[in-house]
């Protein structure tokens, strides 16, 4: 029985199909590049050329960083980030916190990227950091999760559009629940052909109801990172400190160390690293050390997930001596409830935890919501059928939803073909114009199934074409990836390929259907 | 991984003992023939379907429960939405 | 079949509840929420490390949001709604008032 008057399941039915249609391609956007987003960091390995896949810090660092520090302003010694980016390069971040007009606590210093096999320098940049030239190897990786996160809009406004749309996907969800009447026994039904419509409903609902707990948790999660920087943050700070930052900082990072602005020697990272590697199991993923150089310096060492563990975990170890200081929650000083609500959020939303299993499920997922939107939002406009303007919005669902993922393909192109250029600029600018051009040729093309026809070949044209094009362009080709141990670039390949054949595979399998379904139209009639 | 690949195979064995007796679905893919199952069979379906989760929560596997909840979800979805032929529809 | 539901739910105007319900279910919702997360800290215990209150207050705001939105698009009474809502604005107004005097 339904949980609903029906009075109330007309709102519900309201609030489902309106919050899915008018944001709904928004939404479908975000999702896309989300569930793209989750295999972010391997497309930037495979787009740089990739790497063998050494440790980190496989390289003696120590003494390469005591060179490094000799050369920047000595304020910028107050705190140093290191860890190795996609590129397989070592990005070294000297920096400090400095209040900026706006009044807002910015990063300011000098960065270094050094090659990842002998610690060359390969470039130094100095200045605030959300200002230095964008790491370019990172272009094509930092594009895909800045649509998802921002909607490449800028901060706090593309954060609040992306916190909406999870909260928007949260009301559909919940909906979604309480209009279904036999969600558990409507599991297993098979899709009804004996309409169109109910064909579709009944597809629709199949994959909302199976998407149904993870969907719940993917918005539930990426609303909270949405509104958590931008508003959660701000406001209990203001709430629960009066307004002082610092003090809410503190609690939620743990009180500093006693300030000691003595000259003092650093300990020996790779005794360090070692010592943290022997104690998780993996070597770390980055390492932090703040007022390098002096006696009450820190290292904070970050370790990814493992297997008995579904977080990162962080360990602590004194400056100077090099001695371990115990593990570091994510909030608070001590292990807590909280600090565990935290640390599961992450690897819930980016199925980071299990290595390339746990992101395929999860890229699956972002597919399964993606579906579920796209055919929702087909449903609620072919109930409209009679009306222009719903026909017009409808006319923008094949434009949107493959147009997206061609404009991605696009976006590939753009990092590839920028030779000489920023590539970060050339990223943007490929995906707009393919994303243009897809919104022309959906005008221009009448019949819908041509125009379906039309942008699932170019979808799979353009997969197809980036490996070739990712080789032509200097990137290795199989056999050296494969010296180089550079197996991620082989494997990005062939899911481009796979994917791409797929597409075409479809359009030739549609054009079968629609000449056989011809012949039996016309002797009907 | 192996607890992964163990919990998966087990849940997909529920899965498919509850697709073949689903009634409805019955109806659609063994078209005027007897009607099959019970509820004992149902029962068991879901049982099989769900123990391997709990046993890994018992076991501690946190990231193998995720992936395998996340895995069946997407499983189960892909199975259920196949489109039935032509002969096959009402 | 809609015009027979909208005649049952035509106490005073149709129009009027629908906008009134937008209006609860849209931006009243949101602020509502914001204000709920500005108050948990208040409500929740610190916890083991001093963190708990701050944390869940910001792990709970889509929570916060779905129940208040749920609740202004099912309700039938929707003036008693008006009231709650204003109820708690009120309520949190006066605690986050006070922790400001008291700081």
């Amino acid at each position: 029985m339904s949980v609903v008057n029906q009075a109330q399941s007309r709102r519900l039915v309201a609030v489902h199909g309106w919050s899915g249609t008018v944001l709904g391609l928004l939404l479908y956007v975000v999702v896309l590049t989300g569930a793209i987003a989750v295999f972010a960091h391997e497309i930037g390995e495979w787009a740089t050329g990739g790497h063998a896949s050494v440790e980190a810090f496989a390289q003696p660092i120590g003494p390469r960083l005591e060179e490094l520090a000799e050369d920047v302003k000595p304020e910028y010694l107050d705190e140093v980030v290191v860890f190795s980016d996609s590129a397989g390069n070592i990005q070294v971040r000297f920096h400090t916190h400095e209040e900026r007009d706006g009044g807002r606590i910015e990063d300011i210093g000098v960065r270094y990227i050094l090659d990842g096999n002998n610690l060359e320098v390969l470039q130094r940049d100095e200045g605030w950091f959300s200002e230095l030239p964008r790491d370019t190897s990172g272009a094509l990786e930092d594009f895909i999760v800045d649509v998802h996160v921002n909607l490449y809009a800028p901060f706090p406004w593309g954060l609040y559009a992306t916190g909406i749309l999870g909260l928007l996907m949260l009301s559909a969800v919940i909906s979604g629940v309480l209009l279904h009447k036999h969600i558990i026994k409507d599991l297993f039904v098979s899709p009804r052909k004996s309409s169109k419509l109910l064909f579709r409903k009944d597809r629709h609902v199949l994959a909302g109801s199976w998407s149904l707990p993870f969907g719940f948790v993917l918005a539930f999660t990426g609303a909270f990172y949405s509104f958590a920087i931008s508003i959660g943050l701000p406001v209990v700070a203001m709430v629960a400190f009066g307004g002082d930052q610092e003090q809410m900082i503190e609690t939620i990072l743990g009180a500093p160390v006693p300030e000691n602005t003595a000259p003092a020697q650093l300990a020996s990272l790779e005794d360090v690293i070692a010592d943290t590697t022997r104690r998780n199991g993996a070597p770390p993923v980055s390492l932090t050390v703040s007022h390098w150089g002096r006696a009450d310096a820190v290292i904070s060492v970050f370790h990814g997930p493992t297997e008995e563990q579904l977080y990162g975990q962080v360990h602590l170890f004194e400056g100077t001596s090099g001695e371990y200081k115990g593990p570091k929650p994510i909030v608070g000083t001590e292990p807590s409830m909280g600090a565990a609500v935290v640390g599961l959020i992450g690897p819930l939303h980016f199925g980071n935890f299990g290595g390339l299993l746990s992101k395929i499920v999860w890229l699956s997922l972002g597919l399964a919501c993606c579906y579920v939107t796209l055919t929702g939002l087909q449903m609620w406009v072919e109930r409209r059928a009679e009306s222009k303007a719903w026909q017009r919005l409808g006319r923008l669902i094949p434009i949107v939803g493959y147009g997206t993922a061609i404009s991605l393909a696009g976006a590939g192109f753009g990092y590839f073909l920028s030779a000489g250029g920023d590539p970060s600029v050339w990223v943007t600018r490929a995906f707009v114009i393919t994303a243009v051009l897809c919104i022309m040729a959906g005008y221009a093309v009448r019949d819908r199934r041509l125009m379906e026809n039309v942008f699932r070949a170019a979808l799979g044209l353009g997969l197809l074409a980036l490996p070739v094009l990712r080789i032509l362009t200097g990137g290795p080709g199989w056999g050296e990836a494969c010296g180089a141990g550079a197996s991620m670039v082989i494997g990005v390949d062939l899911v481009m390929v796979i994917a791409g054949a797929a597409a075409l595979r479809s359009v030739s399998r549609e054009r079968a259907t629609a000449r056989s379904v011809q012949p039996a139209v016309e002797s009907a009639v | 991984m192996a607890f992964f690949l163990t919990a998966t195979a087990v849940s997909c064995l529920g899965l498919a003992l509850l697709l073949r007796f689903n009634k409805k679905r019955q109806r659609v893919y063994f078209k005027g023939r007897p009607q099959r199952g019970s509820h004992t069979l149902t029962l068991g379906g879901w049982l099989l379907v769900l123990i391997p989760g709990v046993a890994l929560l018992f076991l501690g596997q946190w990231s193998a429960f995720l992936s395998w909840f996340g895995g069946l979800t997407v499983i189960g979805w892909l199975v259920a939405v196949k489109k039935p032929t032509a002969e096959q529809s009402p | 079949m809609s015009a027979e539901l909208d005649m049952k739910e035509a106490v005073p105007s149709t129009k009027g509840r629908t906008a009134l319900r937008w209006i609860l279910a849209g931006p009243v919702t949101l602020i509502g929420a914001v204000l709920a997360m500005a108050i948990t800290p208040f409500m929740l215990p610190a916890g083991a490390s001093g963190v708990g209150h701050l944390v869940f207050a910001i792990v709970l705001f889509p929570l916060f949001w779905a129940v208040l939105f749920f609740y202004a698009v099912l309700t039938e009474r929707l003036g008693r709604a008006a009231l709650v809502f204003t109820a708690f604005y009120a309520l949190s107004a006066v605690l986050i008032w006070q922790a400001f005097a008291g700081s």
